[in-house]
Parts: structure tokens; sequence; C-alpha cells
């Protein structure tokens, strides 16, 4: 274990050899005696072998407020810096220069640049706004002050700050102007005087849209500085842990970054050419057709390449109506070589149709710019292509410009100077939700769905039936049962003798055939007797079985019985049938 | 009561039921409020007074919308000097009635004002679009019900199909072809995410915040693309490819 650290503390010393220096800084620039500063001395990627050599400035005190190491892993390479903490007690009011502060190294002495401390005199503080500005601020720094009309005007926007958070996007008022959205920023660091500070970099473009004296900014941003508590002791026995636990206070803060006045000059007029519809920088063009030979109503596709430097995503294309040919709307892609889009190519694909077989070129495509470099108008030009047009099987209805190609327009129509004017019925209203989103028009749709699976059970039913004879004698034996007890009820209250032990009889018969599986017709009370009731009936139920068939059979012969004897059988036989289902 | 009329009117009154709901459902026929309004905004318009008069055809839409209101309703925005909402008015009332040649040339006329170009239309969707969408759905249906119908006399009476397969092949072909136009028919008419700026010049910004930069500005009925919305801001694009975040107030969108 140890001699993997001892290697990688080795690694550490070899990786670090280059860019070691020595840098100072104090937390602020001015305070009042009794009021202590922070020193702070960073050995970047060294470590020194002992303390900071300090000078001896009368008026001020040195303490020791301890150390502190960071390790920073960036871009592939490892930074380490050593910090020596210094507490810095003013004792008289004055300017003062930290100079020199010397640090030890194996090239001898290192010495970071002098810094420079005001001290006021007990009880007076700073200026307030002044403070602040010593903690972080916004330049906005324009590339050009002078510039034409639509000519591109490459913009930073730098947030220097010491210590802070929750950095928000710069906010930039350019009225005049189009501006481009900030790309991500990049980040570094800078000194100034005492301080170093975090440099956030906000790079955009704007384009100027009018000429005149115009006011790019002023540029407004929002963040949360963190700013070190002021040690409010007059006792020359500060906290001795301060370098250890320094305490710190959160403030918000509005950075503003004052207007910067830039002169839009507009493009001239004299020499514009035809063809200029407001292209500034600088660009090439590149241009071809394809294919060479078609047929009348064949669709050539010109494409055109304009590349170079400029507001690439506002460029435009002249028109190509070109007579004897019918044209599109060209599609357009755009590529952007930097993140400001400032650089880069824009494609344009437009279909155009020969009308007639007389066309033998497609005529020459223009684009003109203004190139602000030499201040004057550039036409790009390409072409005539030679084009050999066939003739077609059908000749083209003649259109009067791309805006009506998905319109049918009456040939001989003369021209529109008005709307059409309105109708006087309103017609049959509908939903303005479409029939398909409708619950109700899917609730209709399933009537005949359900129609066709009605149909369908139906059917299978059917089937079944026609299928299995037992089970059709099984309903059918159902419904007559069903009809008969009803028919004996009437014959009973009308006192039918006959009538009724002729229907109990039948009735009984049918449900013992369909019992025992055998034709209803010619069972007698003897079928209790057979194999097939010994073995499919149970004795009580062959007991009632005998009883009513006898019960039927005494009736027909002594022709009488009363109504309650009637009832009372076909109660039995009732709960007969129950007992056979 | 006679009991043998009992089993027969649950049947007679699920009847009487689904013809309302169909009636109720598919055609809503005109109510006399909106006959009202449009008979009074149509005054209105004639007198002169287009943005009171597009505002009650506005309202009558809330009962219902047909070809003729919004064909006025586009009329008294042009008239007003709306052409975005006009042309939005046109568009709506020719999905409704596509082959309408009024509103067409209507359409045209306010785009030849706006000076803007229609967006270009594949073969696929200006064959579609000959029909609106209620179209392909009516015929759709009818030639699924018609199918359902012949599967269940199928049921029904077998033997009339007997040697006879053409008489279901033929619909379920049409079966499956409707419905494929149908879902290919909704499929345009929902994805259709076209907007009409609504506002004489309307800025159109590089992010969805109000304190985003300007992009481009866009002039009262330029026609854009609707990609996205975020909060109050649509992201969209000009049919010459300009992107950029647009308030929604600013933009009458076809499918709101």
């Amino acid at each position: 274990m140890s001699r993997i650290l001892a290697f990688n503390f080795a690694l550490l010393f070899v990786s670090n050899a280059l860019g070691q220096e020595v840098s100072a800084s104090l937390d602020r620039a001015a305070t009042s005696i009794g009021e202590s500063v922070t020193l702070s001395v960073t050995c970047t990627n060294f470590s020194p072998a002992s303390q900071p050599i300090l000078p001896s400035i009368p008026g001020l005190r040195f303490a020791n407020a301890g150390t502190s190491r960071q390790f920073q892993l960036a871009n592939g390479g490892r930074t380490s810096s050593y910090t020596f903490n210094i507490l810095v007690t003013p004792l008289k009011p004055g300017n003062y220069t930290l100079s020199p502060i010397q640090v030890r190294h194996k090239s001898g002495l290192l010495k970071p640049k002098p810094l420079t401390l005001r001290v006021l005199p007990a009880g007076e503080q700073p200026n307030g706004s002044n403070a602040l500005s010593q903690y972080a601020y916004v330049r906005l720094l324009p590339a050009k002050t002078t510039a034409y009309v639509g000519e591109v005007i490459p913009i930073e926007i730098q947030l220097h700050y010491i210590d802070g958070v929750n950095v928000q996007m710069p906010e930039l008022i350019a009225d005049g102007f189009n501006v481009a959205a900030f790309p991500k920023h990049t980040q570094s660091r800078m000194q100034k005087g005492n301080q170093i500070y975090q440099v956030l970099t906000f790079r955009t473009a704007a384009v100027p849209v009018k000429a005149g004296e115009l006011q790019l900014g002023p540029v407004k941003q929002s963040m949360v500085l963190r700013v070190r508590q002021k040690q409010n002791r007059r006792s020359p026995f500060n906290d001795p842990f301060e370098g250890f636990f320094n305490r710190y206070q959160q403030k918000p803060v509005n950075l503003e970054a004052k207007a910067q006045p830039i002169t839009v000059k507009p493009l001239p007029n004299a020499t514009k050419p035809a063809s200029f519809n407001g292209a500034v920088g600088r660009y090439t063009m590149q241009a071809n057709l394809s294919p060479l030979e078609v047929t009348v109503g064949d669709p050539v596709t010109v494409n055109v390449r304009i590349s170079g430097q400029g507001a690439i995503e506002s460029l435009n294309l002249p028109k190509l109506n070109w007579p004897g040919f019918k044209s599109y709307e060209p599609s357009v892609t755009t590529k952007k070589d930097n993140p400001l889009g400032l650089l880069g190519s824009r494609v344009f694909e437009q279909v155009v149709i020969p009308e007639n077989d007389k066309i033998a070129e497609v005529p020459r495509i223009e684009f003109s710019f203004f190139d602000p470099v030499t201040n004057q108008y550039r036409v790009l030009a390409k072409g005539p292509f030679p084009l050999k047009v066939k003739p077609g099987d059908k000749p083209l209805a003649p259109l009067v410009d791309s805006s009506r190609t998905q319109e049918t327009v009456e040939p001989d129509a003369p021209p529109q100077t008005d709307i059409l004017t309105i109708k006087h019925h309103l017609g049959s209203l509908a939903q303005a939700t479409p029939l398909i989103t409708r619950p109700g028009f899917w609730m209709l749709q399933s009537v005949p769905l359900l129609l066709w699976l009605g149909a369908l059970a139906w059917r299978r039913k059917t089937n079944a039936l026609a299928n299995n004879p037992r089970l059709r004698r099984k309903l059918q034996v159902t419904e007559r049962t069903r009809a008969g007890l009803a028919k004996l009820d009437a014959l009973a209250n009308g006192g039918e003798v006959g009538g009724f032990h002729a229907e109990l009889a039948d009735l009984l018969r049918e449900q013992i055939g369909l019992q025992l599986d055998i034709p209803a017709e010619g069972i007698t009370g003897d079928i209790v007797h057979s194999p097939a009731a010994h073995k499919r009936l149970s004795e009580d139920i062959r007991g009632d079985i005998r009883k009513l068939f006898t019960a039927s059979d005494q009736a027909s012969y002594a022709g009488s019985q009363t109504t309650g004897e009637m009832k009372a059988n076909l109660v039995l036989l009732k709960e007969l049938f129950h007992a056979l289902k | 009561m006679n009991p043998r009329h009992r089993p027969c009117q649950p049947r007679t009154r699920l009847g009487q039921a689904l013809g309302l709901l169909a009636a109720v459902l598919l055609f809503a026929g005109s109510s006399p409020a909106s006959e009202a309004q449009f008979e009074e905004a149509n005054r209105l318009y004639e007198t002169g007074r287009f943005p009171e008069a597009a505002a009650l055809y506005q309202a009558a839409t809330t009962n219902g919308v047909s070809a003729n209101l919004l064909f006025n309703l586009g009329n008294a925005h042009f008239k007003a000097g709306q052409l975005g909402q006009a042309m939005a008015a046109y568009q709506r009332s020719l999905r409704l009635d596509p082959r309408n040649p009024e509103t067409r040339a209507n359409l045209r006329f306010a785009r030849e004002q706006a000076n803007t170009q229609p967006p270009p239309l594949s073969l696929r969707q200006r064959w579609m679009r000959m029909l609106s969408l209620g179209e392909w759905t009516a015929l759709a249906s009818m030639i699924i019900t018609l199918f359902l119908l012949l599967l269940a006399v199928r049921q029904l009476k077998p033997e009339a199909f007997v040697g006879k397969p053409l008489w279901i092949r033929l619909p379920a072909t049409g079966v499956v072809a409707t419905a494929l136009l149908l879902a290919m028919a909704a499929s345009d008419y929902f994805s259709d995410s076209h907007a009409f700026v609504s506002v004489a010049k309307a800025t159109v910004r590089n992010g969805p915040l109000e304190e985003s930069p300007e992009s481009f500005k866009a002039t009262d009925g330029v026609e854009l693309l609707v990609h996205d919305r975020k909060g109050d801001f649509l992201e969209v694009e000009s049919l010459l490819g300009l992107k950029g975040w647009i308030h929604s107030g600013d933009v009458e969108l076809l499918t709101p």
C-alpha cells in the first residue's frame, strides 16, 4: 500500500512539474481600522517547503489563519493548489502595498504580484456600490461599434465574480437589433488587482435592422454573491480558526453593464443590384440541377448552396419564377459551422417543372449580397444550365403561380378582386369534433356488430339442437309439461275427470320416456318393473309413478272423482316431476 | 293491457332510443338560437359592421358548426382586416366541405392579400383531402355496416350464400380498404398542426420566454407549422424553414 501511495505522489509530482506558480489575493481591497482582511497565498502545482515570507509593514499585523489544499481534474490534467490564509489586521489608516510576499521553491524564491490595501479610519465604511462591484461586475463587449444594416455584430458579455452561485442568463436589451440565442457559455479565471475573478463569457450576435445611432444594451444579469463576513473586532487576538471555518453571507445582486453606442449605416441604394434581397456578409454560391434530360411535366431539382460568413439562417434565395416553368416552394436546410450560426451554409432545393418542350435551358440563378469589408455589393451567378425537354403525352394546364398548385383554378376565370360574398343559409350544424372521435358514433357502429353476434349465437344454438335429438326432445317435453300442467289445473277446477286423467297419463308418459330414453307411446304403470326403470329411477319415484297410473286407470274405469282427489293427484304429479329433474 | 304485447314493448322502446340517439349524435340539425344569431350576423355584415358580425358568427359556433357558418365567419374576419383569423376560418370550413369552390376561392384570395404561399402538400394529402374526415367516416361506416349485416344474414339464411363466396369477399375487401383510408384520413386530419398568425406583427423568439431574443417577425396571415408547446409558447416553423417560439395568443390554431 505504501508503495502505491509513494507511486501516486511521484506521479503527481511529475505531472505537476509544469505550471508551478504563486498567486496572492485579498478578500477585499478596502477596510477600516480593526477590521481584518484575509490574504490568501496560493501555490499552484507544488507544495511549499515552508510558510510564505511576509513583508514587515508598519501599521499592518499578520497572523497565520491556517492552510487548505485542493485538487482539481480538468481537461485531462490534474491541478493541485496549496493555500496559506493569513489574517491582516490594519492598525493605522492609509494606503498599503503588500510586497514582497515570497514563497520558497526548489528553483528559488517565487513572488506573486504586489497587492494594495486601503485602510480607512475606524468606523468609516467603503462606499457600498463600489464594495459590491469589487465582488462582481458585467461587461458588454461588442466586436465593432460601426456596422451596416443587416451586418452581424458578434457580442461578448463577460460576468466577473469572486465567489457566487445561481448565476442567471444575461438579458441584453437591444432595440433595433435582432439578437441570436446564447449558446453555452465558457468559463475562465482572471486576476485583477488584489483579486482572482471567475469569468463567465456569453457570446451572441446582433443584427441591426435599422440605420442610425443605436444603443446596444444595457445588459442585466442577476446572481447570488458569496461574501466573506467581516471580523468586526478590534482585538489583536483574532480567531485562530478563521481560515478553516470561514463564514459567508449570500447576497443576491442585480448587475448591469451600460449600453454601448453603435453607429448603423444604411446600405447604399445607388449600386444595389436587382437581385439583392437583404443578405449582408461574405458568401460563395454553388448551383446544379438534376436531371438534365426530362419530359414535359417531369420535375427538375435545382440545388443552390450558399456558404460563407454572415446571418446564415436569414438568407433567402430570390424567387425562381421563370416563364415556361412551374415552380414550387423551395425546401431549405441550414448547416451552422459555429454555435452562433455566423459561419455555415444554407441549401435551397427547388423543384421546377418545364411546361413545354421548347425550353432548352434553365435560366441563370443570381444571388447578391453586400460585403461590409469592401463596402460594396457583389453578385454571384450560376448558369444558365442546358436542359433537354422531350414532349410529353398530355399538355399541362397553365398555372398562374405556385400558390395555386393546391387549388383548382378555372382557366378562363377572371382575376378575383374581392372575396365572394356571404352565404344566407346556415346549413346543417354539426359538432365541431369529428364524428370519429365521438363515443356516440362508436355506440351506433356497434349495433350491426351486435346484430351479427346475435345471429351468430342463434346459428350456434340452432346447429346444436339439430345435432342433438335428446336435447331437442328435452326442450319439447319441457314445453309440453309447462302447457300440460296449466291445462290439468283448469281441468281439475272444471271437474272434467276423463280429460284430466288422459292428460295426466300423457304427461307422465312423456316424462318417463325422456328419463328412460324410450318412446313415450305405450308406457303403462308396468314400466316401473323394467330393468331400465330399476337402474335409473329410485324406489320412491317408481312408487309415485305406479300410484299415479293406478289412480288414472281407476278414474277412467269408475268415471267419477272429486276435484279434491284430482288436485291431490296433480300435486303428486308436480312433486314427481320435480324429483325427476 | 294485452299480455301478448308485453314482450314486444321493450324492443320497440330500444329501437326508438337507438333512432333518437342516432339523430342526436349524427345529425345535429340547426338550432333556432344559431339560426337567429346567423341571421343577425348576416345583417351586421351587410351593414358593414364586420367585427360585430365576426363576434356573432363566432358565438353561433358554440351550438355547432357548418361550412357556411365558418365561411361567413372567414368573410367577416377578412373584411375586418383580420387575415390570419379569416384564413383559419376558411380552412376549417374546407375541412367540413373540402370541394367548395367559393371557400377555396376566398382562401386563395386571402392568401394573396397576406402575400403568403400555401404549404406544400404531398400527393397522398391532396388525395385524402378530396373528402372531409366526416365523409371518409360515413363511407367507412356504411361499408362496415353493410358487411356486418351481410354476415348476420348469412347466419340466418346460410342457404342463400351457398356457391356465392364473392358476396362476402368483395365487401370484406371494401371494409379493409375503407378502414385503411379512414385511418390515413384521420392521421392527416389530427396531425395537421397548422397555425395562422393572427396579429399584425408577431415576434417569433429563439426560446419559449418573453425574454428570449427575437428570431424573426411574422405578419398577419403567415402560415406556420406547430411542432411543440411549452407553457404559453408554441414552437413553430415557417414555410421558409425559419424556426422559433411564438406566443400562443398571436396565432390561430387550425386544430385547437
